[in-house]
């Protein structure tokens, strides 16, 4: 046998089959609805489209990394509720608006780690502790707010509040009200909390270390990395992107009510399901659930353009994580079957 | 020239099983240690007292003429000793150089430095021979190369001490090929190696010295070009216990389990025959396709051809339950994961593929039930107080006996034992024995799969060998010896390696 | 092995097996005492009977909930089903039009069966977790409610499907004896009966406990849990004809905390979420607890957004403490069987 013998493998070109499902799903929807449905593809519907879209893509970016660690988060429609009813409730008692929004994402985010702290250290399977803690949130907002829609007086202390729903352009594209293509900073908001997700996911090492807990947490820990740190974090991130996702509801509607949630956690794991997260952790990623969530509200928005009532929404989005679920299950299984000829394998000396 | 790594008068004990006695052991620099021995030898247990995962009861242990005090991972971790396992231990959606540096990444500023990384990765992979992109994801690479990655992993944290644990035995003949050359290359470069592995022709291409275990014990250490073939296989098998196999040979009755031309995924065209009174061994390395084949007749994975008949009936495919009624079972070799409900009874446990029969009328008496089952209990002779007890409490004989309970109970006819006492103590093990050749004597035919040569020498009265997923042999256990059952089973397998050595 | 005595080891394996029972006595008493502290007498038979009565509803949505969670499953579409075999059923169960009360009664069953069914085959069949695929269930069936009924509300239910849900039949100084507590009770004893002295039974354990070896013994565990989540289906349709009736009324939006109060019933009842492990009358008891709680609530009139805070704490802490006492229990069990051995 020679030395100089060498393997050469060259990793795979870009495929478009590697994207997750939620990009063709999301493409598909998006064609189609501008080809049939008047009015979906003009310029003051997409932009709207976004704002509309903006807290479930960031309470989905939070559930598909606490999927990615093999858990799953069903408190964080409670938690929206319960931090928009707080936040809104010290605004009506007059606080400025910085010190409730301040209040509003420690609490979120103190909730989440709760949430990690119930899951890791005492030991609750995630299922029953998120959701015990979904019906202790979803009790809080009713407590706070008495049942009732909290709304609170516009004032100097609290036009922040106000600028976070406020258009930072808006661009006149023709002479009709549909033609205007608008951004609000709840848009740049999202964006921004996007970009920062992706970035830390990516560009440091917590990206792969969540892989890496919700792959095998044995593997993780001969690595020395710590499963309860690394789950106790992403409990806490999804817990603080639920607060932020309760300050733009409460801001765009001018209230909070204590339902405000109500049923956000269920889309939240469907985005991130149908872009790409197996309950079973260990894989998926963020583009992939915000596109999963653009695709619901893609969904949801044509809908309601054609005229369908929103009963029907509830039944297609149930649909479509079902859907999606078996879409995906299909695709592991054909990727599964070809693995063995798809796989690179090195081409040994002998052979040579 | 000092010794790599010493190890002197290791003992270590668990419930009922001495585990280890009084090994000593050492490694050379650059040396290839191959450790050779069966199942149950004591060669993971002394290998896991080395990574510290477990504690030697007595004995002590020297790394580079240092006394190792209190070993533990962390400990064998910053002596440079580093397992590559049997299973892998990466992150398959990850990139190659994410795993070679999952924990210990580096950074540059706030964010990771991934060009660097990436740089090391690709120049670790390339001192290796291997030009891999170190962007290529895991689950995208073939079984072999992630190994190398497993190595360059190991490799990344200056290990002096890699210890591989059976490598091969998912590898393809270019892959070990490939592997060799990379053992070989460490060994210039002064890593110590400790080899363990079932394949005994590996020995001669890569081993410098070699250590047989038997039951515990160190039977012998030599250089490997010193010892023959021959030699070795009667250092692993032994002396056979003759009195531990209590199996009467007897003419065979009527054929109970025909198979022809069976042929699955993982096996091709296996044809056997199982016939009254019988115990039909099943022979091959681990990997062989034995336990698929096993899996295909009960209808738990599919098959792509063939047939099967029992007792003159073809059996049917992918009915586990038309299966299991007609009267062939299977106990897996997994008893905990795929055998018992643990956290049922005893009563329970044997009942289950019986009440259809038991109790027609879909009502059951729990009267009935328990003088059916304390009746079993009284016949295998399962050391219990009661037949409530859970099974989880039930030592790993007992469990095996309460399977067969179950499967006695409803009244198979053919028993596929899986590796029938694998983590089964000796005084267990020929009760198991006793108990198969009872159920032979009552006219029940038995398929035994087994990697221990010794149990199906002694048990079988005919024996199968299988090698990677085809039939090789079929031989009569009055003549068959372990020399030629070994021979048969590694027949498929040596071509590639010889045409290297 | 530790120096007690068979005794005391006996009494340990009784009282785990009783914890349930323990804490229930404990909430009954702390409200008790609270009560006399203000100067008011809690433990009354009429009180208890209120409790009683509240508590049978609870239990049949915690049977529902049980026969899934034991195959190691769950059915967080309970509440939706019985909404929607509610709504299905509407035009019959109103007091105006005039039918046969059994017939709407008997819709209701069988939607509540289809709607299980539903379930079953998406669990079975493209292998769905039961999570997901009860999950989407709620709200396509609640949806399908909400098209068929819209914002309109069913009113009057017939008087005799009422009698069901409200009939008081006899006074036992005191303690009322409702049409809920006999109906709860002979189903609690039917399901009991069908899981611990029926074939079928053995097979659930065995199947929740550990499926693959459940496969590899000859159970067909698909039509197993198939069954398991249709009698799950009816068993919700049933709780729809029971909430319905007492409210007297049905609308698509009633109800959303069913599959909450659902599975806090059945944790709190002692069933393990792992499959495999309790018993129906742990669900009775789980219901006379959060009955208990409700009902101790109201005595010291704390609001009812109170409840869903408490019963979110007691899951946690139930399911937390069960892990233990399960272990416990069993340990206590197997060291006195080893103990009879010896001697």
């Amino acid at each position: 046998m020679n030395g100089n013998n060498t393997t050469v493998i060259k990793r795979k070109k870009f495929k478009i089959s590697n994207l997750p499902n939620s990009t063709y799903i999301f493409g598909v929807l998006f064609i189609i609805f501008s080809l049939c449905i008047p009015n979906f593809f003009s310029p003051s519907n997409l932009s709207n489209l976004v704002v509309q879209a903006s807290p479930l893509i960031i309470i989905s970016i939070g559930m598909s990394m606490v999927i990615m660690t093999g858990c799953i988060d069903l408190s964080v429609g409670g938690n929206i509720s319960m931090t928009g009813v707080i936040m809104a409730t010290l605004l009506m008692l007059g606080m400025p608006a910085i010190f409730a929004i301040l209040c509003g994402l420690a609490i979120g985010t103190c909730f989440g780690l709760l949430n990690g702290f119930i899951v890791q250290k005492m030991r609750v399977a995630p299922f029953i502790a998120t959701f015990g803690m979904m019906g202790i949130a979803e009790s809080i907002a009713n407590i706070v707010s008495k049942k009732r829609t909290v709304y609170w007086e516009p004032s100097p202390t609290n036009e922040l509040i106000k600028g976070v729903q406020t258009n930072l352009f808006q661009i006149q594209l023709g002479n009709k009200s549909s033609q205007t293509l608008f951004l609000s900073f709840i848009t740049i908001i999202c964006i921004v909390i996007a970009v920062i997700a992706i970035y830390v996911f990516k560009k440091t090492a917590f990206g792969a270390h969540i892989y890496s807990v919700g792959a095998n947490e044995e593997i993780a820990r001969l690595n020395s990395i710590s499963p309860v740190k690394i789950r106790m974090a992403v409990y806490a991130i999804s817990g603080f992107l639920a607060a932020v996702a309760s300050l733009l509801y409460m801001s765009r509607i001018n209230s909070a009510q204590p339902t405000m949630g109500d049923g956000l956690e269920f889309q939240a794991i469907v985005a991130a399901i149908i872009g790409g997260n197996s309950l079973r952790g260990g894989k998926g990623s963020i583009p992939g659930a915000i596109l999963g969530a653009l695709s619901l509200f893609a969904v949801r928005n044509a809908l309601s353009l054609a005229g369908v009532g929103t009963s029907w929404v509830q039944v297609f989005i149930g649909v479509v994580l079902i859907v999606g679920m078996i879409f995906n299950a299909l695709v592991y299984w054909w990727e599964h079957d070809r693995k063995s000829s798809r796989k690179i394998t090195v081409k040994g000396a002998v052979q040579q | 020239m000092s010794k790599l790594l010493e190890i002197k008068g290791v003992c270590k004990s668990f419930p009922g099983v001495k585990a280890l006695e009084d090994i000593d052991i050492d490694l050379d620099y650059g040396e290839v240690h191959v450790i050779l021995g069966e199942n149950g030898a004591g060669k993971s247990t002394l290998m896991k007292i080395l990574s510290g995962a477990y504690q030697a009861d007595t004995g002590e242990m020297f790394v580079e003429e240092q006394k190792v005090l209190h070993n533990s991972p962390k400990v064998s971790e910053s002596l440079g000793i580093r397992m590559i396992y049997q299973e892998l231990n990466l992150v398959e959606e990850l990139s190659v150089a994410q795993n070679i540096f999952l924990g210990k990444e580096q950074y540059k500023g706030i964010a990771l430095n991934k060009k660097q990384m990436n740089e090391n990765a690709r120049q670790m992979m390339a001192n290796m021979n291997i030009l891999v992109d170190p962007n290529t994801l895991i689950k995208d690479l073939g079984v072999g190369t992630q190994q190398m990655v497993e190595i360059c992993k190991a490799l990344s944290t200056n290990a002096k001490i890699l210890v591989f644990d059976e490598p091969t035995s998912s590898l393809t003949d270019s892959e070990i090929a490939e592997l060799f050359r990379i053992i070989r290359m460490l060994k210039e470069k002064g890593v110590g190696m400790f080899y363990i592995s079932h394949r005994l022709e590996e020995l001669k291409e890569i081993g410098d010295r070699v250590t047989i275990m038997r039951d515990g014990k160190k039977i012998l250490t030599t250089a490997a070009d010193q010892i023959s073939m021959n030699e070795i296989i009667e250092g692993i098998a032994g002396r056979k216990i003759e009195n531990l196999f209590p199996h009467t040979r007897k003419e065979p009755g009527d054929c109970l389990l025909e198979v022809n031309g069976l042929t699955g995924e993982k096996f091709r065209n296996v044809s056997i025959k199982v016939c009254a009174g019988e115990i039909v061994g099943m022979s091959g390395l681990v990997g062989a396709g034995r336990t698929e084949v096993a899996r295909a007749l009960m209808g738990i994975d599919r098959c792509n051809g063939g047939e099967a008949f029992l007792v003159g009936k073809p059996l049917p495919k992918n009915n586990i339950q038309k299966v299991v009624d007609m009267g062939l079972c299977l106990l897996p070799e997994n008893r905990k994961t795929e055998g018992l409900a643990l956290s049922l009874s005893i009563r329970e446990n044997t009942i289950i593929s019986s009440i259809n029969r038991l109790f027609p009328g879909l009502i059951t008496q729990k009267k009935k039930e328990s003088q059916v089952v304390s009746q079993y209990v009284t016949d295998l002779n399962i050391a219990t107080s009661s037949i409530e007890k859970l099974v989880q409490y039930l030592s790993g004989g007992t469990q095996q006996k309460v399977v067969v309970a179950k499967w006695l109970m409803s009244q198979s006819k053919v028993f596929i034992f899986d590796e029938p006492t694998r983590g089964i103590d000796v005084g267990a093990k020929s009760e198991i024995y006793r108990l198969m050749d009872e159920l032979t004597k009552q006219g029940a035919g038995i398929l035994m799969i087994s990697s221990d040569l010794p149990e199906i020498l002694g048990m079988s009265d005919r024996i199968y060998v299988m090698a990677q997923g085809d039939l090789v042999g079929e031989l009569d256990a009055g003549e068959a010896t372990q020399q030629e059952i070994l021979r048969m089973a590694f027949k498929q397998h040596s071509p590639a390696v010889e045409e290297v050595g | 092995m530790k120096n007690e005595s068979t005794f005391v080891k006996k009494l340990k394996s009784h009282l785990f097996n009783l914890s349930t029972v323990i804490i229930f006595l404990a909430i009954v008493l702390i409200f008790t005492i609270i009560n006399a502290i203000g100067g008011n007498n809690y433990l009354t038979l009429s009180n208890l009977s209120v409790i009683v009565n509240q508590a049978s509803f609870l239990a049949l949505l915690g049977v529902a909930q049980m026969v899934v969670l034991l195959t190691g499953g769950v059915n967080l579409s309970i509440g939706a089903i019985m909404v929607f075999s509610s709504i299905i059923a509407g035009p019959y169960l109103m007091e105006q039009s005039g039918v046969f009360w059994l017939l709407p009664v008997i819709i209701m069953l069988i939607f509540g069966g289809v709607a299980g069914g539903f379930n079953g085959l998406l669990v079975t069949k493209f292998k769905l977790p039961a999570f997901i695929a009860t999950f989407s269930a709620m709200y396509i069936f609640r949806g399908l409610a909400w098209i068929i009924q819209g914002r309109t509300v069913i009113y009057r239910i017939n008087e005799n499907i009422r009698f069901l849900a409200m009939g008081r039949l006899f006074s036992i100084g005191g303690f009322t004896v409702t049409m809920p507590m006999l109906i709860s009770i002979g189903l609690i004893i039917i399901i009991s009966f069908v899981l611990r002295k029926t074939t079928f039974g053995e097979k659930v354990y065995f199947t929740g406990s550990n499926s693959v070896a459940a496969r590899f013994s000859g159970i067909p565990i698909h039509k197993i849990t198939m069954i398991i989540h249709i009698l799950s289906g009816v068993l919700a349709g049933f709780c729809g004809v029971m909430y319905a009736a007492r409210v007297n009324a049905a609308e698509p939006g009633m109800y959303t905390s069913a599959h909450f109060d659902a599975i806090s019933v059945a944790l709190i009842g002692g069933i393990s979420m792992r499959g495999g492990f309790g018993n129906v009358w742990g669900v009775a008891i789980g219901a006379l607890i959060i009955s208990t709680i409700q009902s101790g609530m109201n005595s010291i009139q704390l609001p009812s957004e109170y409840q869903t805070l408490v019963l979110g704490v007691l899951i946690i802490l139930s399911v937390f403490f069960n892990q233990f006492l399960i272990q416990a229990k069993q340990n206590a069990t197997n060291e006195l069987s080893t103990d009879q051995q010896a001697a």
